[in-house]
Formats: C-alpha cells, structure tokens, sequence
C-alpha cells in the first residue's frame, strides 16, 4: 500500500518539529511553488475511491492541524467527504470542518444539508453528532437553521441526543447573541428534563446563556437537588456552584443572629471557646430582638444532598460543595469540609495551589474550622516554593496563643532552608504573628533581632523590614535594638532593608541622639551610589534630624539637599525641593515653615500587617475571581442574603400525577434502580421524553385520571425521600384538590388562610396568616400571568398558612365551618385512603357525591385490568405505554397477560388497552416502525381502524425478548400523530410456567448447580406467613408454576424462559422462625439474579 | 468554558495545539514562557496565569505542559481536574504520557480531545466509554487496520453513556473472572533532627483491577472500617450502604481504576519503620566537611524494608563530594546539588552506611544548617494502618 510508507514519513517529519512541511513532499519544487504544489498527493488521496487512501490523507491534514500547520487551502477536497461511509473518515472531516469552516463559510455552506439530513437519522448518536457539529460551525448564515435543530432536538426521544442539544445552546449564543429570548425557552424547557445525562449540560447553558433568570431555576430547584448525586462530576460542579447563587437570594442567612456581633468583635477571637461564649451571649441578646431563626427546608435540602460529594474523586466537586458550605451553612456546620479539603492536599501541586489558596480565605474567616489540621499545613522540604509560601499563610492564620508555640518553633526549622523566598516568607509570617498575638510579641522580635546577625543578607533584610513595623508599636523601650540596627548600615546592602533601617532612625533619632547624625553622615558621602529609595530615605533622615538637632546636622542636611537637587530621579528633585522649602527657614517661606517639626515628627500608626487574603471571600470561593483577587470576565457576583426571605412556595411542583403510575416504579425497581443513592427520586431515563403540560386545566384532566395504585407508590417513595419533600408534596396535593373552588372565590387571600382552619384557633393561625399577607403581592402578579402559574400562587397561600406541623395537625380537628369542612375531609382522605380523589375542573363545587366519585374511579381501573386474563392471579399489574396527556387524549396502557402468543411461542404476549378520551375518532392506530434491539422481534397488533370518542379497545401483541429485559421500543401511529414508546418487561413476564415432578425437578435442579446457581437468605414478613400468600407472591412476582413438594416447609417453581427455552428452577426453604431461603437455579444467570430480587421484594410486601 | 489547549514540551517547544471554539493563536502562550522564566524550575510556575484577554490555566505532568486557555470565569480546579484526567487518559491509552508518544498517535490523541470536550465543557471523560468510542492502539490492532482499512472509531453510541452507570461498559466477556485489589499505604512524616516525629499521617489507596463479565455487582467488607477517616470513592460506589453499613458496595468499570482513598486520622500514632543516623558537618575554614548517615530499620513486623533510596539537597556551597556506601550506589549532581543513594534492601545484620568527604567552594562561608534528609522506602504485605 502506497500510503502507508507516507505516512511513517510523515511521522518522522513530526518529531523534528519546525522542519518545513514540503521537505517530504516529493511533488514539491521549491519553495515559492509549493504552496501551489505541496497537498497535491494528499488532494489525489482524497479524491480516490478508496476509503483507506481517503483515512490516510484525513490522518496527515489532521497532524497537520494539531501541530498547528495550516491546512485551509485543502478545504474543498475534504468537504466533499463529508458524506463518506467510513465512519473515521467522517469523524476526522467533522474536525477539519469545525477547523477551518469560520475562514471559508461559503464553501462550509456545502456541508449543511449533510448534517441536516444526519438530524433526522433514526440512529441517536448519528443524530447527536450532526447537531455537534452543525453547531460547532460557526457561520452566521446558518443561525436559523441551528436554532431550528436546537429546538427540535431539545424534544428529541434521546436524552443523549437532548444533552448536545443543551450544548449546542452556548455555541448559538456566542454566534449570535439576538437569539437570547428565543434560547432561554429552549433552557427552560430542557430544566424540566429529568434525565442525570441532561442536568449538567442544561445548566451550564444557562450560566453562559441566561444566569440572571434565577426565576427559571425556582419549579426545579428540588429536583436538581435530588438529581445531583446522579449527575456526572462535571455537571455536579456547574449545579452546586449556581445552587450556591440562587440560595443566597432566596434563603435568609443563617448566622444572621452572629453575624452583627461578630463585626465588633472578631479581633478578638483567638480560642474557640472564648467563641461559643460570644456566640452564646449574641444568641441571647438577639433572641430578644429577633424571631428566632428557621432554616428553610429547601435550604436544608440542598446542604444535605451536597454533603455526600465531598467525598468525590474529583477536586473540583469537593471544591465547590466546600464553598457551598462556607457561604451557606450555619456556623456550625461549616466544619465538615475542613477534612475533605485537607484530603485534597494531598493531590497534584496544582490542586493543592488552588485548594491552600481557598483555605487561606477560610481559615481568616473561620480559624476553628482547620485548627484540629493544624500539622497538615506543616511544610515538606520537596514543597514547590509557591505551596510553601501558601501553607505559610494559612499557618499564619490559625495561629493563637494556645498554638503559637508550637507554630514559632516549626517556624524556626523554616528559617534554616535553602529556599530563600520561602524564608523571607517566614520572616513575614513571624512578624503578622508577633503583632497579631501580643503575648509572644517580645519573643519573636529578638528571635527577630537575632537573625540579624544571621550571614545571609536576604533573611538580615527581611527581618529589618519586620522589625521596623514591629518596633513602630512600641518604640521606646528599643532603642538597643535600634543601635544595633543602626550598626548594620555598614554592611547591609538591600536597599528595602537600609531604606528601613534610615526610616527608623529618623523617626525615633530623639532616642538615638548620637547615633544619628553618624548615620546620616555616612550616608551623605555614598549617597550617590544609593538607590532611589535609599536615597528618599536618606533626606527624610536629614529633615528630622535637622528639626530635632540642627546644629550638628544643619551642613550635613544642605549637603544632602544639594546633591539631591542634582540627582537623575525628578522624585528625588522634587522631594528635595519641597522639603528644603519646607525646613530651611528663608523670609519668603510661608506659615507651614513653624509647623515642620509637626508635620514631620507626627505620631504614625502603627501598620497593620494583614493577611492579603483578608475580604477575598467576598469573591465566590473557588472561583477564577478569587484566585486572581479581581473580577474575571463573566463572574457572576454572589448576592448577599436578602433581609427578609423571599417567597418559598414559588419552588412548589405541581406534580404530576402520572409519572408515579405503576410503570414507573416498576421500571424503577427493575431496570434503573438509582444507583448511587437508593432515595432520589426522579431519574428515568425514558420518562422525561413526553414533555410536561404547561396549562392549568389540562392538568386537572391528568390529575383525575390517575389510577388508585399511584397515590400507594407515591406516598412510599416521599417516605423515601425526605421528610420536608414530602410534606411539601403532600401540600401540594391538598392544593389540587382546593384549587377549583378557589378560582371561583377569584383567590382572595384572607378568605383562604382564615378557611384553612377553624376560626377558634386564630391565634395559632396569626403567624401563618401573617406570611400570607406577605407574599400576597407576589401570588395577585401570578394569577395576572398565565394559567401555569396560578398553580404556583394558590400553592404561596396554603404553605403560608398551613407551615410546619402543628399546622397539618391543626386541620385535623373537627372544623366549624361548612366550606372548610369539606376540605377537611378531603385531606382525611388523602391521608388514610389510597385513591385521592380529583374534582374535574369544569365542576366547580366538590358535591357530596365525593364518595361515589370516588367509587367510580376505583371501578374504572379494575375494569381496565382484564379479569378475564388473569384467572390464576388477583392483581394482573397494568404499566402504562402512552399517557392521556402526552398523547393528546389517547391513553394507552398495557399488560402482560401470561397467555401464550399464538403463533409464536418465542413471544411474550403482551395485552395493550387503548383508550380514546379525545372528543374525535381515532383512526388506524397502528404500531410502526418497530426499532428493536439486535434479535428482538416485535410482532404488531392489527390495525384498529377507528375507535370512537370514549371508546376503549384491547388488542394483543407479541415481542420476543430475547429472555432480556432491555425495553422494545416502538411508534404507535394514529392517522395524525405518531408517539415513541417502549415497553420494558419485567424479568418475572420473560418466562412460562413448566409443569414437572418432584423428581424431575430434583435431576434438573442437580445440573444447574456452581455458578447456576444463587441463594439469598431472606426474612418473611408476617403477613407472608401462609402457603397461600407465599405461592401468591411469587407467583404473581414471576410467571411461573407450582412444583409439587414432600416437604411441607419447601415451595417449588419451574418455568422456562420465553425464547430461549432455558429453564428456572425456584426453590423456597422456610426455616425456623420467620427466616427463608430462596435458591434460583438457571443457566441464565442474569435473569435468576434479577429474579431473586423481585421475588424477595414482593415476599417482603 | 475551555477554550483551547496546547502542550508544550520542556525546552518550550508548542506540539500540538487544539481548539473547541475560534481559534486562539499560539502568541498567547508569549505570557506563559514569561512566567515560566520568572519561576526559577517548573514546579513554581503558577497554575493560573491572567493575560490582557484570556486566562491560561496550565499543569506540569510527566515533562509536559498542558496550558488551556479560558476566557470566561471558570472554577479553576475544574480546569485542573480535567487537565489531569486528559493526562490519565493519554496515560491509559498509549502507556505513558510522553511527547514521543502524543505525537505518534497524533490522530488519537485528537480524535479523544474531541470525545472528552465540546464547546470547552466535558462531554465523555470516562475511560470505559473513550474505550468504546476509540479503541487504543495496539500493534496487532494497527497491522490489521492497515490491511482491512477498518478504523479505530467505534461506530455505536456507548451504552454507558446513556445508563446510570456510565463508568461500566456493557457487553464485557471474560473466560476467567478475576478482580484484584491493591491496596497502597504512604506514611508521609516529618522527623526533626533528634529523630522526633512531628507529625506523620497515613494516606492509603486501593487500586483495582476487574475483569469480571457481565454487570457484576461487588462488596468489599473492612476489618476495622474506623480506621479510615476520610474517604474518597469512585462514582461507582453507593454512597448510602458506606454511611449506613461501612461495606463498599458497587459496580466496577472494566479494567483498572482506583476504588477509593483514604486517610488514616493522625491521631493514631505512626510507627515509622526506619531510623537515620546521621553526622554531618562542616569545618570553618577548611573548605570540607564530613558526611556519615545510617538507616536502620526499627519496628519492621517481620517484613524487610526494600527500595530505600535516599536523596539530600546539598547547600549551594557544596563541590563535590567522595563518599563510599557499603551498600547500593549514590550519585551527586553538582548542577542541582542532589546527592541521591540507592541503597535497596536493608537487612538488619548489615546496616547500610554511607560516609566520606565533603569539598566546599573555597573561601566560601561554610553552610550554617545541615541539609534535610528525604527518605523513602517500601515494604510490601504490610498495611502500616493496621486495617
């Protein structure tokens, strides 16, 4: 092959960088033709029909591109690939094309219809890479054409395909910014999705897009506090740290009682204890004051569903949930993140640059916080210098009296290193210990004063520079040192260090009054070879001494004066000039002249040496901004916390009712069961496909329709969650339920809180009442927008009036009035009773006729299980296929009915129940353009010609799984619509019952054994006592068939798989007390690991 | 977020450049070079470097700077992170993460760039489902794509991607299941010169290595889990069954990864399992000094301790120096003045010693401190945190 050895060229070419690219190019001549000649083998490549020749020209222009070569006169031989079969030809085009498509854009106008044609591909990655790279072209032309494949992908069925379309986002935008308005629907439709895949993707378009609107975040706030753990680490870093915004400006601080006192007083916290004393008086005193404070429960949320990623891998996640700590949680709880970031210190010197940098910030804030890690900032000799100096300053921060012995004499083994800096450093940090803890102010300054003998120059300097801020505190008892110092003229060359040395003699002269005029007089004479600060320095001396001592400095100070007035600096110049005026009296001198002495000789304050981390935390912790101590470009500023809380019933859900039907925890249980976590809530995968209905009335049509079981399922997964959530939740359903009434009322507020309970009972009721006034502004602007929102509003009045638990209590005492009482028994209903039921919204009053509302509800869904099917079997468990609203009034759901499919007995029948509640014909209903997986095998039900309004018909279908539970995806057409659903067995529905004997059993069980088989120790509930209800679990768990059985604590089962014929054996052991033994023997041991699960689980029920 | 990055090799030579918005040119890496001159050796250049238009934020591994250029705030340790996985990736693929072997697999390493961003935001950083999309060369794999003109690209979405488990690849097939663990322990300690320790902790890993088929679902029970005091997981490990029943419970990815690590609280005292005895000075006005230093071991369990290797920085005042060892061999740089002593395995019968002259530069003062001693050493089967 003639590329081959091409190409190897090439390579060698790479290594010798710089070499000029035609020097292995054999049609080249020289150098002034070969930009015409030098691709020409690599155009014939190209243009050849064989995919190979083609990958090996698309492998060099892509070196070519990565050391940076220009590779743009080839573009239109490359763009004709566009369309190649090879998939790494194509994939290497797509980088070329993202390349360079900016400087040719009418040529890159070619490729479009190839990616518009690649957005309608059935295959998902096909479609996510088309809409990847259409929108990573960046040519303004196109931005109707993007926008319109955003738009269409945001609804797409793929979440992956959803997830680029959220990418895709900020690209548009950085094109053309116009596009903002029509971009933030995109955003806000793709913040409803469910899907982990999609969370991180979408928020991070809406930090680059839109993250101003906070107001979009409000309805998902929980569910991203839910989904978070779910969510790849880099989407957990985008989230947490927009979290971190939005809670600053919907909850109320929760140091806020601290934090007045804390201003006056945090000089003077050194110890901890002395701290909590503080604490403990602000507590008090501000009690008085203040209603006690009360943390949000969302607020609580979202500390408690980030606290898990500070065990994260990954830095920037551990990062950010600790400055999520820092900036939101109370006092006391901060102290949690201290661990994970000293973990963190132990990774790349980067991180740990980043990390002790944050950490500097924190510990001036809150020193408590890392004291127990005090040794873990101790310096390693193989420190890098810039982590030394950082873990220098953190040390510096956490020093007090109670540690600064052990701090100074760690410090001591820093000033005997090799790395200069890092003891320069060191010498600082003594100092900012020395002024900031007064007990040991004397020790370090003659540790201080004895390094000035110390041989090297630099640490003598540096601690010139220290001794000078020091001395300024106190001076008069130094004068020894200042001598000393004094001395050092001679020999100290450092300009800073003599520069201080000169300040403090002339500050202090009157305690050095025969010192002095010695120094300066040395100093005249070198003065011309000083440097510039020196020699300010140098007359600064001269001036004082001259007003203190003039007669033995008067003709040192002209001397002085005139050699300045001739120096190269104008700083100098002009310095000498005003002083000379300023000094020297002469009759043309003005009034200052008599108050010299004052001017110069002046009490100074004394410098404050502070950290320069000091206030960098009014910078978001981890961000870029704060690492640079200035404002990046795009950082978003954190809000400080509001004074009074915003409304927090805006966050409320309206939750839709039929994403809990049965289906969906079944899938849940089965297929993707939450890994990470075994509480968060809403991450399927599929679910988010159907999109949510936006307006109020269609809501009140789904809410009516869900079944009885989906209230059961409902309450047990809030129970999973947390507690807040599923009061909320509860309210929210309460809400639902009152809202028809209310629209009539026209929601006048005060009407509600006062309905909500018994007026005998207002005093209780007075707090409540009070934040419904409140937020009464706010809920009259929601019922002024759409529809959607009064959802939202009516919600703000009943959290308001019914917060915290003694209200929930409260509405349980028998009622007085008429109106509430009827509220009241609804809420009794929904508490104790499965099936909520839902008011139509047309009714406008909820008769008395609830009871049989409720009746016939009830009736309505066990006449949609087909009691035929299911003779053996109590309860024949209906999934749902198509939901009422997602499919425009088309409700379809579906079941396994265990019968045999006739025709083939490799398939699962499966009975689908169509029900048309639209108020027009559906006509031929038709499943299409089945999709499944390699070796499923779907077989349609004939086609339905019409069903009539209200109308429900019932039809069979077969799908051969192929004994796995991957989920058969499929189109279901009407005449005008066509909707994507898929079906997803559970593992019990891949078998059929076998009938065999004991001994049979026994012979089969014996060669299923090793790795067949599976044994799970288990506990039986009490109510699963009886051989009825455990054959009845289990039966119902798995289709399978009762083996008869000797023993009379041993239940035996045997089925055989669908497809494959594979069989599996069920043996159930009881044993003393209520503890069983479940053993699965089947050469298909996926399914039997999955079968052990679900049988357990619906013996536990 | 991340808008384009560059490798630069050591001698400041830009080897590869990729962009995933408009193109950055290579002038802005000007602001890098000054930085890197201004920090005396490459451990000091500062990670984030501001420029008039951009921000770079850059890493050092293995002789390679990865400089990413940003333009909008960004978390840097995002940036960071990232960096290091792109390196792990590199390092994953081709064995090492060298500048010989990025520019020969010049197209893989930007078919890969181009998997793990787009638009500068990470889209597939796991090693699993790079796996699948890109397979990683071999020479096996090599020969036969030149022959058949197959591509290294896979052409399937990885199911990974769109599971919850997205570290785990689907479809894996072993004829033996094996899964081994490593677990590494570092006693990272300070002793000061009378041989004190001032502080010691203990920081442990455990490596994996699965090979198992299938979805398969692991525990990992601990003898003493108290022990460990601060943990980090891999995303495969269920948080929930760690807070309630201390059992690491997950599903693996296939191949290598690390499980988890751990730090043992210091408040448990460290035995450190070596002793130095150490001699060294420097005469006024001779321009020598003398050199004598001792390990031994104390407290060994049983185990030998192997590997000790030895490495001083000697004071800029120091020649050269003439030592004989009695074990293992030294070596001193007089550019950097690293002295290094490979002394191997110590037996306790013989301890290793090394002693001799030290030659100073003459006139010079004589060095006011000793130099610090870093010792380092291995001892296998041994988990010095007792768990």
């Amino acid at each position: 092959m003639a590329a081959s050895p091409a190409y190897g060229e090439e390579k060698g070419g790479s290594s010798s960088l710089g070499e000029p690219e035609y020097g292995h190019d054999p049609a080249s001549g020289g150098i002034f033709s070969s930009d015409y000649k030098r691709h020409d083998d690599l155009k014939e490549m190209l243009d050849s029909n064989k995919d190979s020749l083609k990958l090996e020209a698309m492998k060099r222009i892509v070196a070519m591109i990565a050391r940076g070569k220009n590779a743009s006169d080839l573009f239109p031989a490359v763009v004709k690939n566009v369309a190649c079969k090879n998939i790494e030809v194509k994939k290497l085009v797509y980088v070329y094309l993202v390349r360079y498509a900016e400087e040719q854009q009418d040529l890159a106008l070619l490729s479009i219809s190839t990616f518009q044609r690649g957005l309608k591909d059935p295959n998902q990655l096909i479609r996510a890479s088309a809409l990847r790279v259409l929108s990573s072209i960046r040519v303004p032309i196109i931005v109707p054409i993007m926008m319109l494949a955003i738009k269409e992908a945001a609804s797409d069925m793929s979440p992956y395909v959803r997830k680029t379309a959220a990418h895709a986002i900020p690209k548009l935008y950085s094109l053309d910014s116009d596009q903002k308005d029509q971009l933030i629907e995109v955003i806000e439709k793709l913040l409803a999705d469910k899907t982990t895949l999609v969370a991180g993707s979408v928020v991070m378009a809406f930090e680059e897009v839109c993250p101003e609107r906070i107001d979009l975040i409000h309805k998902n706030y929980r569910k991203l506090c839910n989904l978070l753990i779910d969510v790849e680490e880099w989407g957990q870093v985008v989230i947490i740290n927009m979290l971190t915004r939005y809670a600053r400006t919907q909850f109320l601080s929760p140091n806020q009682n601290e934090s007045l006192l804390e201003e006056n007083t945090e000089k003077a916290f050194y110890g901890s204890e002395e701290e909590d004393a503080k604490d403990a008086k602000a507590e008090a005193a501000s009690l008085a004051k203040r209603k006690p404070y009360v943390m949000d429960p969302d607020h609580r949320l979202l500390l408690r569903n980030t606290k898990p990623l500070l065990q994260s891998r990954n830095a920037a996640v551990v990062m950010a949930v600790a400055q999520l700590y820092f900036h939101l949680a109370p006092k006391a709880e901060v102290g949690v993140i201290a661990k994970a970031l000293v973990r963190l210190l132990r990774s790349h010197s980067e991180v740990q640059y980043v990390v002790l940098q944050n950490v500097a910030t924190m510990s001036i804030k809150r020193r408590g916080m890392f004291e127990p890690y005090l040794k873990s900032f101790y310096i390693r000799s193989t420190d890098p210098t810039q982590i030394k100096i950082l873990k220098l300053e953190v040390l510096t921060n956490l020093a007090n009296e109670t540690n600064i012995s052990t701090i100074l004499r760690e410090f001591q083994t820093y000033i005997r290193s090799m790395d200069k800096d890092f003891v320069a450093a060191t010498i600082q940090a003594i100092g900012r210990c020395a002024t900031n803890i007064g007990k040991v102010r004397d020790t370090c300054l003659n540790g201080l004063v004895q390094l000035l003998s110390n041989r090297d120059e630099l640490v003598v300097a540096e601690s010139v520079v220290v001794i000078k801020k020091l001395l300024q505190m106190q001076p008069a008892q130094h004068s020894e040192i200042i001598k000393h110092m004094a001395k050092l003229t001679d020999n100290i060359q450092v300009p800073m260090a003599r520069a201080s040395i000169l300040w403090l003699i002339g500050e202090y002269c009157e305690h050095v009054p025969k010192i002095a005029p010695d120094v300066l007089r040395k100093m005249a004479k070198s003065f011309t070879n000083e440097e510039d600060i020196v020699k300010l320095q140098v007359i600064n001396l001269a001036a004082k001494l001259y007003l203190t001592n003039s007669k033995q400095s008067k003709l040192l100070t002209q001397y002085v004066l005139n050699l300045a007035k001739y120096d190269q600096n104008y700083d100098i110049r002009d310095r000498a000039r005003f002083i000379r005026q300023l000094i020297v009296p002469t009759e043309k001198s003005g009034a200052l002249n008599k108050y010299a002495k004052k001017l110069f000789l002046a009490q100074k304050p004394a410098p404050i040496l502070e950290s320069s981390f000091k206030d960098r935390d009014h910078f978001q912790l981890g961000s870029l901004s704060h690492l640079l101590n200035a404002k990046a470009v795009g950082y978003q500023e954190l809000p400080d916390w509001p004074d009074e809380a915003p409304d927090p019933s805006v966050r409320n859900v309206e939750v839709p009712e039929w994403t809990k039907c049965t289906s969906r925890e079944k899938r849940k249980e089965k297929v993707e069961k939450p890994f990470y976590s075994d509480s968060e809530g809403e991450s399927g995968p599929t679910e988010s496909a159907d999109s949510e209905p936006e307006s109020g009335s269609e809501e009140h049509s789904s809410s009516s329709s869900s079944g009885s079981s989906s209230s059961d399922t409902e309450e047990e997964e809030e129970e999973e969650d947390s507690r807040e959530q599923s009061e909320d939740k509860e309210e929210e359903e309460e809400e639902e339920e009152k809202r028809p009434k209310r629209k009539d009322k026209d929601g006048s507020r005060k009407a509600v809180s006062g309905s909500a309970g018994s007026p005998s009972e207002e005093e209780e009721e007075e707090e409540g009442a009070k934040k419904g006034k409140k937020k009464a502004p706010q809920g009259r602007k929601g019922h002024a927008e759409t529809s959607s929102e009064e959802a939202s509003t009516s919600e703000s009045s009943s959290s308001g009036s019914d917060s915290g638990s003694e209200a929930e209590a409260k509405q349980r005492k028998p009622p007085s009035s008429k109106a509430s009482s009827k509220e009241i028994s609804l809420l009794d209903l929904d508490d104790f009773t499965p099936p909520p039921p839902q008011p139509i919204p047309s009714s406008s009053i909820i008769s008395t006729s609830l009871v049989t509302d409720l009746e016939g509800l009830t009736l309505t869904d066990t006449s949609l299980t087909p009691t035929l099917l299911s003779p053996a079997f109590s309860a024949v468990k209906t999934y749902e296929l198509l939901h009422r609203m997602a499919g425009e009034g088309l409700a379809v759901e579906y079941c396994f009915s265990r019968r045999p499919f006739p025709g083939d007995p490799h398939m699962v029948a499966v009975q689908i129940q169509i029900s048309n509640n639209t108020d027009t014909e559906v006509k031929n209903l038709r499943v299409n353009e089945p999709k499944p997986l390699s070796g499923m095998r779907i077989q349609e039900f004939p086609e339905i010609e019409r069903l009539a309004p209200g109308d429900t018909a019932s039809v069979v279908m077969g799908i051969d799984f192929c004994d796995s539970t991957q989920a058969a995806n499929f189109q279901l057409c009407t005449h005008t619509r066509q909707f994507y659903v898929s079906i997803q067995p559970p593992v019990g529905e891949l078998m059929a019952p076998v009938f065999m004997s004991e001994n049979e059993f026994k012979k089969e069980q014996g060669k299923l054994m090793g790795m067949s088989e599976i044994t799970e120790k288990l506990m039986l509930p009490e109510k699963c006592q009886s051989d009825h209800t455990i054959v009845q679990q289990v039966t119902s768990a798995a289709n399978v068939g009762r083996v008869p059985c000797g023993a009379s604590n041993e239940y035996r089962f045997a089925a055989k798989t669908v497809t494959s014929g594979s069989l599996v054996l069920i043996t159930l052991e009881r044993r003393e007390g209520s503890t069983a033994q479940l053993t699965i023997n089947s050469e298909k041991m996926v399914i039997g690991t999955m079968l052990v699960k679900d049988i357990i689980q619906a013996l536990a029920q | 977020m991340i808008h384009s990055l560059f490798l630069i090799n050591c001698s400041g030579d830009i080897f590869l450049e990729k962009h995933w918005k408009s193109v950055v040119s290579q002038s802005v890496c000007d602001y890098f070079f000054e930085a890197q001159e201004k920090a005396i050796d490459v451990e000091n250049v500062p990670p984030v470097i501001s420029t008039p238009h951009h921000y770079l934020i850059s890493i050092y591994r293995d002789k390679i700077f990865f400089v990413s250029v940003i333009q909008t705030e960004v978390p840097p340790l995002f940036v960071i992170e990232f960096l290091h996985r792109v390196a792990d990736t590199f390092q994953d693929y081709f064995g090492e993460c060298s500048e010989t072997a990025i520019k020969d697999n010049v197209v893989i390493v930007y078919e890969l760039l181009e998997e793990m961003l787009d638009n500068g935001f990470p889209l597939a950083t796991e090693s699993n489902i790079l796996k699948e999309l890109i397979k990683p060369p071999t020479i096996l794999r090599s020969v036969v794509n030149s022959i058949t003109g197959s591509s290294n690209v896979g052409d399937t979405l990885p199911t990974g991607q769109l599971s919850n488990i997205p570290w785990r690849r689907a479809g894996v097939k072993y004829t033996n299941n094996e899964a081994y663990f490593d677990v590494i322990e570092e006693i990272d300690a300070i002793i000061d010169k009378s041989g004190s320790t001032v502080f010691a902790e203990i920081q442990g890993v455990i490596d994996s290595c699965i090979k198992l088929s299938g979805m398969p679902d692991l525990s990992l029970s601990f003898m003493n889990p108290r022990l460990l005091d601060d943990v980090s997981f891999h995303p495969c490990i269920r948080f929930k069954r760690w807070e309630s029943e201390r059992v690491l419970s997950f599903i693996p990815p296939d191949g290598n990864f690390r499980l988890i690590s751990y730090r043992v609280s210091s408040q448990n005292l460290v035995a450190i399992p070596v002793y130095v005895k150490h001699m060294i000075s420097f005469k006024e006005n001779t321009s020598s000094g003398r050199f004598d230093v001792t390990i031994g071991p104390k407290q060994n369990m049983g185990k030998t301790v192997e590997g000790v290797v030895m490495t001083v920085h000697m004071p800029k005042a120091v020649l050269n120096m003439n030592l004989t060892a009695t074990q293992g061999s030294y070596t001193f740089d007089p550019v950097t003045k690293v002295l290094t002593w490979d002394v191997g395995k110590i037996t306790p019968q013989k301890l290793p010693n090394l002693k001799g002259i030290v030659n100073l530069q003459s006139g010079a003062p004589k060095p006011e401190e000793n130099p610090s001693l870093n010792i380092q050493f291995k001892i296998q089967q041994l988990a010095i945190s007792g768990g």
